[in-house]
This record gives C-alpha cells, structure tokens and sequence, in this order.
C-alpha cells in the first residue's frame, strides 16, 4: 500500500493510496490548509479540546449543585439525553471520505466517520462497472453559494441515477479536478472489460 | 486595457424556457459578446419543478437559475436583500467585471445594479417597453426604475421613443442615454419561394391577443374589409383574452370561410405562418420597438401598423402603411396596401434583401460593447455620492432608499465575515470560445 500527496502544497488533505493490482483509493482528509496562505491547518473533526473539558466540568457542577436537577428526574433525563447526544456528535464526525477504483470490477464511494484519529463506522457504496456511465464534475447550488461536486453517473435497473462523492466533506474545485483526471486514468490504463464512453 | 476581454453578467427575471422578445434579445446579444471573446453568464430566476442551479446553452452560455417565487408572468417581487447573498457569491466566482440588467419590469435587474457597488462592478441597464405614467403599476415601477436610475453606468433603450419615454419615467439627462435598436435573425424569415397566387389577398396577424395589442381594433376592421374586399382573406395566429372577441365577431358576420384562426403558434413556426400572406397587419396600442413586425417585413410582406411607440423609427417609408389608432383609419390603411399589393408595387424578395442589410445582431454587440468601454472608462460613483443621489429622490422615496442602501451594506459586511472570499469555489477552468471550437473539431 503506497501513499502519495498530489497536491503537497495546496491541498495536502488529498492523498492517493495505491494497492498494486487491485485499487486505487482516492483519500480526501477532513481538514485543509488555511486559504489564506498562512499555513495554518484548519480541522473539520475534533478530537478532545478544551471546550469539551469546560462542558463536562460545567455538567458535573450543575449536575450536584442545581436542586431542581437533583430533583426532578424529567431534568435528569434531559441532562442525560443531552450528554448522549454530545457524545454522539463527537463519535460520529467525519474523518475522510473516499472513492477506491476497483479496475474492471467498480467504483466505491466510503465515508469513514469515528472520534479523531480513530474511526469508529464506515459507509460504503459501490457502484458495478456495467453500471457505471460516467464520472462527471457538475456545479449545484447548496444553500447561498453555487459548489463544485464529483459525481457518478449510473443506472441501476431503473431510472439513471448521480452518487455524489466526498459529500460530507466537499472540497473545492483543484481537488475535484485532481481526483477527476485520476481516476480516468486509472480507469483507461487498466482496461480490461471496461469501455468508457465520453 | 481597451481590448482586454470583459466579463460580463446578463440579469434579468425574463430568460428562456419562457418565450419572448426580451429574452431573445438576452440571448442574442449574448451569443454574439461570445462570438467577440468575452465571457458571458446569465443570472435568472428558477423554474418549477426542477429548472433549479446551473444549466448550460449553446454556444458555451452559461444560466444560473435562482430560487425565487415568480409573481406574475414571469416576474419576481423586489425583496432587495435576498439576492444580495447569491449575488456575491455568483459574482466573485466568476470573477464578473460588469452586470447588464434589462426590462423595467425585472425586480432582479433592479437589485442586481442596486448590489453591484458592493463588489465594484460596473453596471448598465437596457430598458425594453413603453411604459405610461397614469395608472397605478407604472407609477410605482417608475419610482423604483428612478431609484436605480441614480446608481446606473449607462442605460440602453430600443429605440428614439423608448429613449424619451425612459428619461421622462426615470429622470435622466437625455445625453446620458443610448439607443441602440433590436434586430433579428434574416435567415429564419426568408420569402415564399413561390410567389402567392394574385387573385386573393391574405392578410396575417400574428400577436398575442390582449387588449394593449390592439385586437378591438382588428376585430372592428375585419369585417368592414371583408365586405368592401370580396377577394380578401385573413389568417390569424396567436393566443390570449381576446380570441374570445374574434370568435363572436367571425360568428356574427358568417366570416368562417374569410377569417381562418391558427390558436397559439410556436415561434419556430411564425415564418410558415407568415409566407402565407401579402400583408401583415399590427394593430398594437403601444409598441416599444416592433419585433414582430420586422420580421413579416423580413418575410416579404407589406405592412399595415398603427403609428404607435417606436413602430416609425424601424421600416423605411415604402414598405409599411400607417395609420391613426381608429377603426376608419385603419380601414383607409389596409385598403391602400392591398391597392399597392395588387399592383404588384411592393417586391418580397427585394424588401427582404433590404432588411438583411438594415439589422444585424453582429453590430447590436458591436454597439453595445462600445457602451461597456464607455462605462468601464468612467470613474465609478463613490458610496457618499450614491447615498447623496439616493436621498434627493424625494422627500419619503429618498429615506427610504437610503435605508435600504444602508441595511444592505450591512448585511454585506456580515456576508464577507460569514462567508469569506476564500472558501468560495472560484471558477477557472471554463469554456471559451477557443475550448469549444476544439472540441467541436475533435
């Protein structure tokens, strides 16, 4: 298993694992270099900070001293249910996403989420290459902005259908392009049964 | 600096899949700022269900349809700060250097200018229709064009009418204001290859028919023509309230077999429709600039028209007819043009030559890009200035602009600190016309 960084010093968070004969993942890491040419690292999953020590010292206070906590089991379980809720939150942060290139067999869209550095789940879509019609890079509006995403055309037995990639993390356009022309590559340099149309 | 390629962003509410004359100017003109090297979008409201986001147009024109709730035929409310966030965001992305709004009518033409200082971004706007002063829609919609009349680069209008309409409406020096006249395609409205038979005389109407087009006027018309005229015949295209008003009167006169009526006719099928006939008659109370009449006189036809608007400024004397907007002297009209008709006096094919040498929309771009160097090369207005021009629009329309220039600010400063220019996806890589000959070849 080889690794590389294509972009090493634009977009670091962008890595190419390599399984020699089998496939090629396409990595995008949940944090990215600060865009304004400081350097800075800017991280989209945090593990414990400072923040979480305040919560739960503040919790652990309110929890003893507050009487109407101590005696309503309503506002107990509310304050119990909000713990959960948070340690969910933080278990289940996306920690990168992938698309692994399994030449003449299929492609696979992964999204690894956990409590960083571990990952804990892991959601995978695969898409035969029979299926596969093409992989396209098309602009959407989300929200206020209009954003770049990587997209897989396919037809499933029904109407064709777009699987979008990293779309948790969504990273801009010089990554897209990067993974784009990668993956294409890869995919007409290990032919095989594979016939792309463009 | 002076032929550096701009970039430039058409905004306007009235953009295809919706059919009509603004919107096929739009896309004209931008096709043919394409053809020249610049880098064109436009920016439009959205279509239900699912005409939403970014779609592409031949040549390599790019739409962005924007979520907006339209009002009527085609036009959204002027909610000024809602677009203001789509806006900056499409703007910079594309790294637009000047914005080109049309019709009076489009709430987002207005907030386009309106937002467009926030970004140091040139504006020029191009104003389509006459528009009275009376009634209670002009009214309001002439206080607003005012308003963005003070903070515009340069304004366009269609024609010498609608140029002294627009600076009654609007306030403006008359010295400020360019004209710059519609054309059309000459190769989609060529003459009937063979020549109408000589014994009937067909006249064709095709408009829309709604009262402001004058259809009370054919319909007191026809049925004097029919019966002075025993070798007439009209044929008439085109939907709308007043088909109604046909109906009854073809039924009242037992004209089934002299007045045919066509129902709605697809604009690709108007040539078809129009090579059927000799004449063309247009009837309108009010024409800003007469498309439609153009391109019957583009087909070969002689042309019967109320001298309305701009409706004189576009036809040379001996091809069209004129005529006061009054039944008897419509009659007088239509009655001189098959005289001249019958006599063979008016040549279809030579008319058609003429026309093809009169409109170009080569030079409708070439014009309007010597606007866009004009405005370029102007210093732009700074903020005191704007809220100064702002405030002398009167004595409750002034405050209440300039609080709405004032709020907008604001909710600018906190898009930039919300969502900063960094994060935005810029667009590089994109197709010009270099990129789609290339591709084409391939």
């Amino acid at each position: 298993m080889r690794g590389s960084r294509p972009l090493p010093d634009t977009n670091p968070e962008l890595l190419v694992l390599d399984a020699q004969d089998l496939c090629r993942e396409y990595r995008v890491e949940n944090w990215h270099l600060a865009r304004d040419g400081s350097g800075r690292v800017i991280r989209g999953a945090s593990g414990l900070t400072w923040l979480d020590g305040v919560l739960v010292a503040v919790s652990g206070v309110l929890w003893r001293s507050v009487p109407s906590i101590q005696s309503h089991s309503i506002a107990q379980a509310a304050a119990v249910l909000m713990l959960i809720l948070l340690v969910y939150y933080k278990c289940t942060q996306v920690l990168w996403e992938s698309i692994l290139v399994f030449p003449s067999h299929g492609i696979q869209l992964e999204t690894h989420r956990g409590f960083p550095p571990y990952p804990l789940l892991a959601s995978r879509r695969f898409i035969p290459i029979l299926e596969l019609q093409d992989l396209i890079i098309n602009e959407g509006l989300r929200g206020w902005a209009v954003r770049y995403y990587l997209a897989a055309m396919y037809q499933p037995p029904g109407p064709q259908r777009l699987a979008v990639a990293y779309e948790n993390i969504l990273p801009l356009f010089p990554v897209l392009h990067e993974v784009y022309v990668g993956v294409h590559a890869y995919l007409q340099s290990n032919m095989g049964n594979y016939n792309e149309t463009t | 600096m002076a032929n550096s390629p701009l970039s430039i962003a058409m905004i306007s509410d009235f953009f295809h899949p919706n059919v009509g004359g603004v919107e096929n100017h739009i896309y004209m003109l931008s096709v043919n700022l394409l053809r020249r090297g610049h880098k064109v979008i436009v920016i439009t409201h959205s279509y239900p269900p699912d005409r939403v986001g970014v779609r592409w147009l031949l040549p390599g024109l790019k739409v962005y349809y924007i979520p907006f709730t339209t009002l009527v035929s085609s036009a959204t409310l002027p909610d000024f700060l809602t677009f203001l966030p789509y806006f900056r965001n499409i703007i910079l992305r594309e790294r637009i250097t000047l914005i080109h709004a049309h019709a009076s009518l489009s709430a987002l033409g207005h907030e386009g200018i309106l937002h467009a200082h926030l970004l140091g971004v040139r504006t020029v706007f191009t104003d389509h229709s006459l528009f009275g002063f009376a009634d209670a829609a002009s009214i309001l919609t002439n206080k607003l064009l005012e308003a963005t009349m003070r903070t515009v680069g340069a304004t366009i209008c269609v024609s010498h009418t609608g140029r002294e309409n627009t600076v009654l409406r609007a306030n403006l020096a008359p010295e400020d204001v360019y004209v710059i006249p519609n054309s059309l395609i000459a190769d989609q409205f060529l003459p009937a290859a063979t020549p109408l038979t000589s014994d009937t005389v067909t006249i064709v109407v095709v408009s829309r028919l709604a009262y402001r087009k004058g259809v009370d006027l054919l319909v007191a018309a026809a049925p004097r023509i029919c019966a002075a005229c025993p070798n007439v015949r009209f044929v008439v295209g085109g939907d709308g309230p007043k088909l109604i008003d046909l109906l009854q009167m073809r039924e009242k006169y037992f004209l089934q077999d002299r007045i045919e009526l066509l129902g709605p006719v697809l604009h690709r099928d108007v040539p078809k429709v129009l090579t059927r006939g000799a004449i063309f008659l247009n009837t309108s109370l009010t024409e800003a600039f007469g498309t439609a009449i153009l391109e019957a006189a583009c087909a070969g036809l002689y042309i019967v028209s109320t001298r309305v608007g701009g409706v004189p400024e576009i036809l040379p004397e001996d091809m069209i007819s004129f005529a006061l907007p009054t039944e008897d002297d419509i009659f007088r009209a239509i009655v001189e043009a098959i005289d001249i008709v019958q006599h063979g006096k008016h040549d279809p094919h030579r008319a058609h030559e003429r026309i093809r040498g009169f409109y170009d929309w080569k030079q409708v771009a070439v014009r309007t890009e010597k606007v866009y160097r004009a405005v370029m090369d102007s210093p732009p207005q700074n903020l005191w200035t704007r809220i100064e021009r702002t405030m002398g629009l009167g004595p409750f329309v002034g405050p209440i602009f300039t609080i709405i220039l004032a709020v907008d600010c604001l909710f600018f400063m906190c898009l930039e600190y919300w969502y900063p220019r960094e994060d935005i996806d810029y667009v590089d890589k994109q197709w010009g016309k270099h990129r789609f000959e290339e591709v084409l070849e391939t």
